[in-house]
């Protein structure tokens, strides 16, 4: 569908969905708030990567009783001729994927629940997850202890080939604990940490790692191109084969102080996992308001990561004199799992254009992004840059 | 596939204690008493963990970084009313 149709019928959902919540009579609102939201982002890069991201979700929530109830569906249009695919004499493909969620929860009072599912699908991936999250207020709001769990079950195959012929298959088991703290008037804090265990395979079916003969090991450098790699490498190429397990342990901070007409957030993410991958990940944001219907936020994001422990540049292929071949145990061509430094320069726009009773009753706002991504120790790309834009209008009733 | 088990439970059994622990000292850090009528600012829309988020951008951002997780959530945290 044409981005402009797609906007348009997007706004015509949102105007024409009835106001549910409406009191009867005296226009009081009864307690139930109907949201809707809808997004189209598009992503593109010099990798030669393109992403087109429509999506829309609503949320029901009655304050009265604790109930609330929600969904969301975005379909990820993807179309790639990156140098991973180039590498191996494959062409540009376009790729859809389909991810919806729904999810319900009740606090009537101090503690509440909710539960969540979602599914991701693509002709060659499916991603199944559900969850379940525990809120807990304590000391009158001033303290906030949330525990979480969810199981994804992931499978991958081969585009055309049935599952029950080839797949590989993954467990995700996601343990989460956050807490938030009200320091004063202004300011909040959130820590919080994660545990993820991973079983199953990770290795990507279409990917396969060049393997290089020990003298010539010196010639390849970062950022070698497609060319210089064939004319290197040996002859065969393997798959990857990575650990069946993994641990991740993620721990985050986050601090938001609303001043008189301004919010300051600052977030740190650290991370470390069973493979040996390091990470910080920091975030920092600034909302202005410009004036009552206008808000502007500049953002930056700075991520740096070690490589995991079984990442080389280069992968060494040895051939016996009996005529086998060794090959290294563990190998991945996934550059993300390299040592990296990714910085993101952003900004976003709100315009709200509700009532003058509450002006957020609408609102329509626009994002914009700049990625760069520079990876020290990977084949076939030094450096990656990428823009990101979306445009959401969100609808209260 | 039993043999997947115990590592889960341990994990699960660490995690548990954890989360007491994180009960533990968040019940003894000793926040402010702050009453609801002085949660204005507290509640604008701006300090919600949701607010300016995009769900594209953050599978974008889970693509192409090697960590996983942390993500506060944004269900909790505004301390409003």
């Amino acid at each position: 569908m044409p981005r402009k149709s797609l906007l348009r019928s997007l706004g015509l959902l949102l105007m024409l969905t009835p106001g549910v919540s409406r009191g009867e009579g005296d226009g009081v609102s009864t307690g139930l708030t109907t949201e809707l939201k809808s997004e189209v982002a598009a992503y593109s890069d010099t990798d030669a990567v393109s992403v087109f991201t429509p999506s829309v979700g609503a949320n029901v929530r009655d304050v009265g009783s604790g109930w609330s109830a929600g969904g969301n569906y975005l379909i990820d249009i993807v179309s790639a001729a990156s140098v991973d695919i180039v590498s191996t004499a494959s062409g540009r493909w376009t790729e859809v994927r389909h991810a919806g969620g729904l999810h319900a929860g009740y606090k009537p009072y101090e503690l509440g629940a909710s539960l969540s599912g979602s599914v991701s699908r693509e002709p060659d991936y499916l991603s199944l997850t559900g969850g379940l999250r525990i809120d807990w207020d304590l000391a009158k709001k001033t303290l906030t202890p949330a525990f979480a769990y969810a199981f994804t079950h992931d499978t991958a195959g081969r585009s055309g080939t049935p599952f029950s012929v080839y797949s590989l298959e993954l467990d995700r088991h996601t343990f989460g604990t956050d807490v938030a703290f009200i320091l004063d008037r202004e300011t909040a804090l959130n820590i919080g940490a994660d545990v993820i265990l991973e079983v199953g395979h990770q290795e990507k079916p279409y990917r396969y790692v060049p393997l290089f003969a020990p003298d010539v090991l010196q010639s390849v450098g970062p950022g070698a191109s497609v060319a210089a790699v064939n004319q290197l490498r040996l002859p065969a190429r393997i798959s990857e084969r990575m650990p069946t397990t993994r641990q991740r342990y993620a721990a985050s901070v986050r601090l938001a102080q609303r001043l008189a007409d301004s919010t300051l957030v600052v977030k740190e993410r650290l991370y470390t996992d069973s493979w040996g991958l390091k990470a910080s990940t920091t975030d920092l944001r600034m909302v202005f308001d410009l004036s009552p219907r206008w808000e502007l936020w500049p953002e930056l994001r700075a991520h740096f990561q070690s490589g995991v422990s079984f990442w080389r540049l280069a992968y060494v292929g040895n051939q016996a004199s009996d005529g086998s071949f060794g090959v290294p145990a563990l190998r991945t061509g996934d550059r993300e799992l390299s040592p990296l430094v990714a910085g993101t320069a952003g900004a976003g726009l709100e315009w709200k254009l509700g009532g003058a009773s509450d002006p957020t009753a609408f609102a329509v706002t626009l994002l914009a992004h700049v990625m760069a991504t520079r990876y020290s120790e990977a084949l076939f790309v030094e450096q990656r840059i990428g823009g990101f834009t979306a445009l959401q209008a969100e609808a209260k009733f | 596939m039993l043999a997947r088990i115990p590592l889960a439970v341990n994990l699960a059994l660490r995690f548990t204690f954890f989360c007491f622990a994180v009960v533990a000292v968040a019940a003894s850090a000793g926040c402010a008493s702050v009453a609801a009528y002085q949660r204005e600012r507290l509640a604008d829309p701006t300090m919600n963990p949701s607010h300016g988020q995009s769900d594209a951008l953050a599978h974008v951002r889970a693509v192409q970084e090697g960590a996983l997780g942390g993500e506060l959530g944004a269900a909790s945290g505004c301390g409003c009313n």
